[in-house]
């Protein structure tokens, strides 16, 4: 319990400074309030699409396996080598795959400052640099088209096949983040486009990638892949 | 005139006189309660014995008397900053007795210090979220402290001081509020971040007003702090020296991450029931009461200087590792009655008088009985 109390204090700390540096921004004209709406869309649209992941490899572990305890560590929901050898890394950063050796180096320091919390951190980087990405992808796309197809994109995006590696504590997140930022420079140039998919259109590709995306969980459950 | 100045003389007399008086009240009430009757001597000799003996103020009258030694077991009293004894010290030449003098400087400061909390909100908001701001203060849990011989009562005087002189774009003033109050206790030379971050906003706000290099007299907050590495390096030859005696007995503290602190104080309140109540608890709740204003602070968009300010003392108190005056500390985080006495519903600003007023109390008592609050 102890842990517990230290670590939701370490979280508060952040989170104020986090929102003290935001405001700070906010009134010196630095951050307009635009963007900080865009930016809490992308933060509650990620936080949503990682939780009904991990409750869908939740309820996969608890009725194929009966694995009751998968709910107390989240490492359990998951199987999978590489999964847990990702894990692993974060108490003892491995450089065997270089971008998730990059990733358990920064999610080992910061969880250091946790009170030694790599897991917990882990997954919260792998949260944050989600968000991070999905956000500077968004503010592109609504250049590129509209406010409303850019949400759409994102949440395309989010559910794609193996969006699940997302908020994994490995690699994938900072690769994600880094498309970002690549897309977010580059895509400056891209001009405004006409085509857009339409509403039946973009509701039955989203199906597929959902039930592609159910599978490819279920299989992680299963730990075939990961 | 001269009217204006006499009724907001009789206002500032009303406010130093209430919040004095309720720490006065406090004190009679537990002399009855402790003694089982009322005697002036027996109130003088509590008053007297609580105030001026306890811990850190012996500590306090020591330097006074005999300033900064580099050796002998004094040699540690250099983890307590100069400008408290050297006032004590100043006014102990006039009344000729130090301990009065360490109870005048911290009482009088302290009255001070309301009155410019008053003034201070009366900036932003009315007159009666200004007299619940100073009453918020007075009855702050650990208030009891400003009464007694003890550096609290000057350094809100000085820190509420350099607060409204950045508030009202008088740097250089702040500057040397801030200065003061940077050598009357470590916490001081955070006000260098509001300081910055008011000027900052000056220049990029609608005022867009230019740079002045009498702006850069906020450089004297730091400056204060470094007068105190100054004396630690001519009496030692070390400037960080403070730092060697906190981490040895009696104090053990040294520097951690809050979370690893705040587990701590859970794992001591367990551990030791008998002192729990009264410090470890009271810490953690402190903490985690101050955090929740602060982000509601931010939420009703306070004034973003102060919530700064606010943040940064809170994380920088709690990062001293094996800390037992967290209460104390937090007693002189001003920003929480910055932004509680403007809560608006009538119903939560009884509530949080209600539950200050008997905590403090509370914490009166326990303090008059010579419990273990430090």
């Amino acid at each position: 319990m102890s842990w517990a109390v230290g670590a939701l204090g370490s979280v508060g700390m952040l989170a104020l400074i986090g929102l003290l540096i935001m405001a700070f921004l906010r009134k010196a004209g630095l951050l307009k309030g635009e963007t900080v709406r865009t930016m809490l869309r992308c933060a509650c649209m990620t936080a949503l699409v990682g939780a009904g992941y991990f409750l869908f490899a939740l309820l996969i572990r608890f009725t194929v396996y009966g694995a009751f305890e998968a709910g107390q560590d989240i490492g359990q929901a998951l199987g999978g080598p590489y999964f847990h050898e990702a894990l692993n890394a974060l108490s003892a950063p491995a450089f065997s795959y270089p971008v998730t050796g990059v990733f358990a180096a920064v999610a080992h320091f910061l969880g250091g400052i946790l009170f030694r919390q790599y897991r917990l951190t882990g997954f919260a980087l792998a949260y944050l640099m989600t968000t991070a990405a999905l956000w500077l992808l968004t503010v592109r796309l609504k250049t590129i088209w509209n406010e409303q197809a850019a949400e759409n994109a994102a949440f395309l995006l989010l559910c794609l096949p193996g969006s699940a590696f997302f908020f994994l504590p490995c690699g994938v997140p900072l690769v994600f983040l880094l498309a970002g930022l690549i897309f977010f420079f580059l895509g400056r140039k891209i001009p405004p486009c006409a085509f857009s998919l339409s509403h039946r259109g973009y509701t039955a590709l989203l199906t597929v990638c959902l039930c592609l995306s159910a599978a490819v969980i279920c299989a992680m459950a299963d730990g075939r892949i990961g | 005139m001269k009217k204006i100045l006499a009724s907001k003389a009789r206002k500032w007399l009303a406010i130093a006189g209430m919040c004095l008086g309720v720490h006065y009240l406090m004190l009679i009430l537990s002399h009855i309660l402790i003694s089982g009757s009322f005697s002036f001597q027996g109130l003088w000799d509590l008053a007297v014995q609580r105030w001026t003996t306890p811990g850190d103020a012996t500590r306090y009258l020591d330097i006074a008397e005999n300033g900064y030694v580099h050796s002998g077991e004094n040699a540690i009293n250099l983890v307590f900053y100069p400008l408290y004894p050297l006032l004590v010290r100043l006014l102990g030449a006039v009344v000729r007795s130090l301990p009065l003098a360490g109870v005048l400087v911290s009482q009088c400061c302290y009255a001070g210090a309301s009155v410019m909390l008053y003034e201070l909100i009366l900036q932003d908001a009315g007159e009666r979220e200004a007299w619940d701001g100073a009453l918020l203060m007075a009855l702050f849990p650990f208030s009891v402290f400003v009464m007694g011989v003890f550096s609290e009562g000057l350094f809100l005087l000085t820190a509420i001081s350099c607060l409204y002189c950045i508030r009202t774009k008088r740097f250089l003033a702040a500057g040397m509020t801030g200065f003061l109050a940077a050598l009357c206790r470590t916490q001081g030379m955070l006000l260098l971040f509001p300081a910055v971050c008011e000027l900052f906003l000056l220049r990029a706000g609608e005022e867009k007003r230019p740079f002045r290099w009498k702006d850069l007299a906020v450089l004297l907050i730091p400056a204060g702090f470094g007068v105190y590495l100054l004396i630690n390096y001519a009496l030692h030859g070390n400037f960080f020296q403070f730092l060697l005696y906190e981490a040895a007995a009696p104090w053990y503290q040294s520097t951690k991450w809050v979370g690893e602190n705040l587990s701590q104080h859970y794992s001591m309140a367990l551990e030791h029931p008998g002192l729990s109540a009264i410090i470890y608890w009271p810490q953690l709740i402190l903490y985690f009461a101050v955090l929740g204003v602060l982000l509601w602070g931010l939420w009703k968009r306070e004034r973003i200087s102060y919530l700064l300010y606010g943040g940064v003392y809170l994380g920088f108190s709690y990062l001293s590792g094996w800390m037992i005056s967290g209460g104390r500390y937090m007693l002189c985080c001003v920003p929480v009655y910055l932004i509680l006495c403007k809560v608006r519903s009538a119903g939560a600003r009884r509530a949080i008088l209600f539950v200050s007023a008997l905590l403090c109390f509370a914490y009166s008592l326990f303090f008059y009985k010579s419990f273990a609050i430090m």
